[in-house]
């Protein structure tokens, strides 16, 4: 499926990352937007800040979308969240019943599994127990993308 | 002082949370919520301790969300009417204003600070103020403060040991 083919909100993804990417121009790159995409510059970060995990409100579906996940992606990515915060979702689930925590993991695994090739996290661990943070670590160097972890505080 | 009675809450449907014993929360100490993401931390301050301390008109509540970029927002348009200049761009300019609207009030309540996954928790050394600080955090734990543990039993429930 094409990025313009997909819809969120009644709005393209393509507009909406559009939008994000204004944003992103607008305010100062430090700033609370939750999930800022610089998709003009040369070598653009996807940027995941664990203080502002999810951009949605109200179910999984979409912050799937907004990720542009690929079917085989969301599968992987189900999976690997039941298994780290021992909890099922799929994309019905309600984006309010989870835990600060458990929202930090499912914005992680939707980086990874987004296509972006380079991510920047940004207090990724620091809502995380031992053991998430442990795991996502370990994803995290497993994966084949460009990343940088920050955590300013 | 604040006692929460034990027993067991129903806080949605599938997830309850269960007090061994009545869990005491008195002013001059600290505590610390110790427990595994998805526990009920965060559950356990905004469906019990809360409404516990809304109301009441003999102390304040000073508390700060997790992942709070709406609180943030909420205050930043307070401090624009209210106080002009006093920038608020993270949760340390959050923290330092709340603060400095306790120390200009002329009282000497106590004030319950609850801070969910804070960044900060340094209190300020001139604040005379009473204190019970109740926190969470997987960053930080006080040595004195008094440990609340959230011991996950099923994905239904939670069991809390003060």
């Amino acid at each position: 499926m094409e990025l313009g083919d997909q819809f969120f909100g009644g709005m393209p993804v393509l507009i909406i990352k559009q939008m994000l990417s204004l944003f992103a121009d607008l305010l100062d790159k430090s700033s609370s937007f939750p999930a800022d995409v610089f998709m003009d510059s040369k070598k653009s970060y996807l940027i995941a800040d664990g203080q502002h995990p999810l951009v949605c409100t109200d179910a999984v579906r979409d912050e799937l979308i907004l990720y542009n996940l690929g079917l085989k992606e969301e599968a992987l990515l189900f999976s690997e969240f039941e298994r780290i915060a021992a909890k099922r979702i799929d994309i019905d689930s309600k984006l309010d019943a989870l835990s600060g925590g458990q929202k930090v993991v499912l914005m992680a695994l939707l980086a990874l599994y987004s296509p972006a090739p380079r991510i920047e996290f940004v207090h990724l661990t620091h809502s995380l127990d031992e053991d998430k943070a442990r795991q996502i670590l370990e994803l995290i160097k497993q994966s084949r993308k460009e990343i940088l972890l920050r955590d300013p505080s | 002082m604040i006692t929460l009675p034990a027993g067991k809450r129903d806080i949605w449907p599938g997830f309850s949370l269960s007090l061994e014993k009545p869990l005491r929360f008195e002013v001059g100490k600290s505590y610390y919520l110790k427990g595994a993401n998805g526990s009920g931390k965060s559950s356990f301050i905004h469906q019990i301790l809360l409404p516990e301390l809304e109301g009441r008109t003999d102390l304040y509540v000073l508390c700060l969300q997790q992942q709070m970029h709406l609180q943030l927002y909420a205050l930043r348009a307070q401090a624009a009417i209210f106080k002009p200049g006093f920038a608020i761009r993270s949760e340390e300019d959050v923290w330092r204003y709340l603060w400095q609207d306790l120390a200009a009030r002329q009282d000497d309540l106590p004030v319950y600070v609850i801070a969910d996954e804070a960044y900060n928790l340094d209190i300020p050394k001139d604040m005379q103020r009473p204190i019970c600080l109740i926190y969470s955090s997987h960053r930080y734990q006080l040595e004195e403060a008094q440990i609340v543990e959230f011991v996950q039993n099923s994905p239904q429930e939670t069991v809390i040991y003060g």
